[in-house]
């Protein structure tokens, strides 16, 4: 049964449903916020934010849409929601407390594929994750981060210049040692 | 073409974005040059690297937290759905009982308003037989054309109508209305009577054609009699006739 049938079945009130989806999307979901925010807790806890929306929101789904589209354009709000309040919250303990908003990252079990992946900016390491997938193709990674397809496409490229710039550096540094 | 504008061509070539026309323009740019050849194998790699990282799975107590969670949720949408039926039932009986009180408050209604429109209707009839308006007797007789007549008040209201009415009009207004009492013998042997007595050929005739219309053979032997007095007019003559044949 596809993605969008198991949907259409939740949204019809087969709650049970949700946790095929759930099963099939979840490492998709807890690698894009753990590659994100590089934080395995609060990753954990935005996945299942992103599934309590989902059955929040049965009813705006429709049949046409793909889910791994909307489950991902569910998961940036998510995302971006947590970005706002804990920025803000940052910002007051770094007024209250003098503590900067900064944390330590461990690399320790990374390739160095990851490593380079984990230093590039934001905006490309997203257009990365999303991109790697089958079910997503251009037009819904648009939707998702709010381009156009060809500002995706070009996105992408910078992306993956970048990366090969990290990757290149984290090689050398390992060289290094 | 610059350097970073090479790269990005040769990227765009591997994830497959180019159109076959570019595609091949950027193998003919790759083809005469080995630097270039690097960067593709370079960019193969990276990309190749990236696809095989594994995308890692939540840990298994945040698995099982969501399990709860979900196993929570189908409990409190069952227990919904079960309220939302017990909610549909309690809907349908109040809603029957709303029905069934205002189809009871109609009829009530309606019975009320017949029962003052009846009322009415034989005040003003027994009002109006007296009364000196031809048109008005003619039209309260009409109203009862179509009812039963079983208020014995208006029975003999119309029997008195029409064996003493000087309007000959109104008397036959009368003969109409209590034709629809096909079985009552009091009415059946008081339209003999008149038919036998009475001196206006209209009424005759108009009281034979009840008889027949009523089919009682026992008014073939009436007719038949009626049709041996010698002073009976041509016209009734001929009714009674048609009568007998068709009884």
């Amino acid at each position: 049964m596809t993605d969008e049938h198991l949907m259409m079945l939740v949204a019809d009130g087969n709650t049970g449903k949700l946790g095929i989806l759930f099963q099939r999307h979840q490492a998709k979901l807890y690698d894009y916020f753990l590659r994100m925010t590089k934080d395995e807790f609060l990753s954990g806890d935005l996945v299942q934010l992103v599934f309590e929306k989902v059955l929040k929101g049965k009813h705006t789904y429709r049949q046409q849409y793909n889910f791994l589209g909307w489950i991902f354009r569910i998961a940036k709000n998510v995302l971006m929601d947590h970005y706002r309040t804990h920025r803000r919250t940052a910002e007051i303990n770094d007024e209250v407390m003098g503590h900067p908003y900064a944390q330590e990252e461990d690399y320790s079990q990374s390739t160095d594929i990851e490593i380079a992946m984990g230093h590039l900016d934001e905006m490309y390491r997203e257009v990365l994750i999303l991109t790697r997938y089958d079910e997503l193709k251009y037009k819904e990674v648009a939707e998702i981060i709010g381009l156009s397809e060809t500002g995706v496409k070009t996105r992408v490229h910078r992306a993956i210049k970048q990366l090969k710039e990290n990757y290149l550096k984290v090689i050398n540094h390992d060289k290094g040692k | 073409m610059t350097r970073e504008n090479k790269s990005e061509r040769i990227i765009a070539y591997l994830l497959g974005d180019l159109t076959s026309e570019d595609k091949i323009m950027v193998e003919n740019m790759v083809g005469d040059d080995p630097r270039l050849q690097e960067q593709v194998k370079q960019y193969q790699q990276l990309l190749d690297e990236w696809q095989s990282t594994k995308i890692q799975s939540l840990p298994e107590s945040r698995i099982k937290h969501f399990e709860n969670w979900l196993e929570n949720e189908i409990q409190i949408s069952s227990e919904k759905g079960k309220l939302r039926t017990l909610n549909w039932w309690k809907y349908i009986a109040v809603a029957s009982i709303f029905l069934l009180l205002g189809i009871g408050g109609i009829n009530y209604l309606n019975q009320v308003q017949t029962n003052k429109t009846f009322s009415q209707k034989k005040t003003d009839l027994l009002r109006l037989v007296s009364a000196d308006n031809t048109t008005g007797r003619i039209k309260i007789l009409n109203q009862f054309q179509t009812e039963s007549i079983n208020d014995p008040d208006i029975l003999n209201a119309f029997i008195h109508v029409l064996e003493n009415d000087k309007s000959t009009n109104v008397r036959l207004a009368a003969v109409d209305a209590l034709s629809n009492l096909p079985h009552d013998e009091a009415v059946k042997s008081v339209l003999i009577r008149i038919l036998k007595d009475d001196q206006e050929p209209a009424i005759q005739m108009a009281i034979i054609n009840v008889l027949v219309k009523w089919r009682d053979p026992s008014s073939k032997s009436t007719l038949e009699e009626l049709l041996k007095e010698d002073e009976l007019p041509e016209d009734v003559k001929e009714e009674a006739f048609l009568g007998v044949t068709r009884l």
